[in-house]
């Protein structure tokens, strides 16, 4: 572990599920916590054919939990609220209008410095590197999380199979730019089409998914279908959604909330709960779903599959 | 009383406290609501800077527009704008943080749009204790001092929703559309009470008055 994580304050050997919890009484149970476990029912997502990496689980309440043993959120919560800015600036607005955004066919072109660039549809990708589960804690910039089941593969085993060249240090990815899909896209003051970045061994970290499918089906429209960037360490924003485009480049590339913000976000932007945004605290979080808050972990917990990354770099600095 | 003047009094009491009920409903007892608490957070803040934008638009619409009934209910509009905001910062205590003080002190701390919603939480709270008829005659020339900070609680609150958004005010990129709306109208609704401002739109309007009389002789 590198210097500059030795000021986290919270004691790993103290990290069980209970502690994670600002204690306090539970007097008030969400009337939407009991509504969503019973919506959770309902709403228990049927494993499609073509997604079929996994067999569907019986009950998604025992099955889906992640390695800390937090359960995932229901298909409800996490198909109603997101944000995509390319829809709308409101979390609870996402799903209905992208409901008729059509993510099937879909292409992404890998390109650059690489000795295969190829486009490849989404059929052939799940073909070629069987999307297998993922249940990944996704922490957003806002101060709230979810727990989701993704469908993916390891970005690594695309990039193996287009050869980088020597020359490539970064992974660039682009989003579609589709203005009369995405009512969003038509407000001004946004960069579009949305941009994100990593580092060539950030990319390569067998954590960094490219996302197919969620809950064992089909990846739904709002939550970036047809495939989006899963980076589970780094705030939500940096997982780009619905992805046309991944570019090997030999710079770090810009990225959309970077150029609209620069000393608010970060090219790296890990989660990290002693660097607050300039604005707000990001010491704490709220699990969709819970009443109480949760400490936010370092890393978002994923801090000794990704920490040697980092390792030697002032994360005061590169935020 | 005119009976009219009841029917607006009625319809502000009324809707306030329709407001108050929905956002709760729509919040806590509806099973699409996946993050009630912050959402309900954004409710009852944008309910608060309404009820106060009302309550500041009271003086302007009774002067300018000559609605003098609405001016009349500028009071109990301000009050309700405290109501909403007293429930707002509860719902941020309480339901957000569980009344954990050592959390609550640190992100107030590191938490720049809550200073300025502080600042205007404070001052409203000011206004409010102090709205009663007793108080009005009781602290005499001090009580029009006082109450002349709604000039100043409008433009915190705005910038306390200027600072919450994720966006850039210097090069207007990122979600500034709302902050900006309701921006505009605050600065709107303090310009017109430069006298200038105020003549030229008294003027405008008996112009408007004379010629649509013309037109429509009553
Ligand atoms: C007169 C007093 C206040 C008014 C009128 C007010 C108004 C607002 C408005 C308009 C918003 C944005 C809503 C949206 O984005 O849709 C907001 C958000 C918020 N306000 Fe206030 N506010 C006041 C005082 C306070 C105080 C005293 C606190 C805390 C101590 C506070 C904490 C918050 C928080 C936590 C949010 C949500 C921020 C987020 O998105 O994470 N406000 N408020």
């Amino acid at each position: 572990m590198g210097k500059n994580y030795q000021s986290l304050k919270i004691d790993r050997s103290e990290i069980t599920p209970k502690s994670l919890y600002l204690s306090r009484r539970d007097f008030m149970r969400s009337a939407a916590l009991t509504a969503g476990a019973a919506a959770l029912a309902a709403c228990a997502p049927r494993a499609t054919e073509s997604n079929a990496g996994s067999s569907a689980p019986v009950d998604p309440v025992n099955t889906y939990t992640d390695e800390l043993g937090n359960p995932a959120n229901t298909f409800q919560q996490i198909t109603n609220y997101n944000n995509y800015y390319e829809f709308t600036t409101n979390p609870q607005g996402v799903a209905r209008l992208a409901a008729d955004f059509q993510t099937s066919p879909w292409e992404v072109k890998v390109y650059g410095l690489v000795n295969k660039p190829k486009t490849y549809s989404v059929e052939e990708l799940n073909q070629l590197f069987k999307p297998e589960e993922r249940i990944y804690r996704m922490r957003c910039v806002e101060g709230w999380s979810l727990v989701i089941p993704w469908l993916g593969f390891p970005l690594s085993r695309l990039l193996e199979a287009v050869e980088p060249t020597a020359q490539a240090t970064h992974v660039r990815f682009e989003t579609i730019f589709a203005p009369d899909e995405m009512p969003g896209m038509k407000s001004l003051g946004y960069p579009w089409p949305y941009q994100e970045g990593l580092r060539l061994d950030e990319a390569n970290n067998d954590l960094t998914i490219l996302a197919t499918g969620m809950y064992g089906g089909e990846l739904p429209p709002q939550n970036g279908g047809g495939i989006r960037l899963v980076v589970p360490w780094k705030y939500g924003f940096k997982s780009a959604k619905a992805l046309v485009n991944i570019e090997l480049v030999d710079y770090q590339p810009d990225t959309l909330w970077n150029a609209i913000a620069p000393n608010e976000y970060g090219f790296y932007s890990n989660v990290n709960p002693n660097v607050d945004h300039p604005r707000w605290s990001q010491a704490t979080e709220r699990r969709i779903g819970e009443t109480d808050r949760r400490l936010t972990l370092m890393f978002n917990g994923y801090e000794d599959q990704v920490a040697h990354l980092y390792e030697g770099m002032d994360l005061q600095e590169n935020y | 009383m005119d009976k009219k003047i009841e029917w607006l009094r009625l319809f502000v009491h009324f809707g306030a406290w329709v407001t108050l009920l929905v956002l709760i409903l729509i919040n806590f007892a509806n099973p699409n609501s996946v993050n009630p608490i912050l959402t309900f957070e954004h409710h009852t803040g944008k309910a608060a800077l309404i009820f106060l934008i009302l309550s500041l638009a009271g003086t302007p619409v009774g002067s300018i527009l000559e609605w003098k009934d609405f001016a009349k209910r500028k009071k109990a509009l301000g009050v309700y704008g405290f109501m909403f905001a007293a429930v707002h910062l509860l719902a941020f205590l309480w339901l957000d943080y569980g009344f954990q003080f050592k959390f609550i002190f640190n992100v107030v701390k590191n938490t720049v749009y809550i200073w300025f919603g502080l600042a205007a939480f404070l001052m409203v709270l000011a206004l409010a204790i102090t709205s009663f008829k007793k108080m009005k005659q009781l602290m005499k020339k001090n009580w029009k001092r006082l109450h002349r900070l709604a000039y100043v609680i409008a433009p915190l609150v705005v910038i306390h929703f200027f600072l919450i958004v994720k966006a850039n005010f210097l090069t207007l990129q990122g979600n500034v559309r709302e902050p900006l709306i309701y921006g505009s109208i605050v600065l709107f609704l303090l310009l017109v009470r430069i006298p200038i401002i105020k003549r030229a739109l008294i003027n405008l309007r008996t112009l408007i008055q004379s010629r649509t009389r013309r037109v429509n002789p009553v």
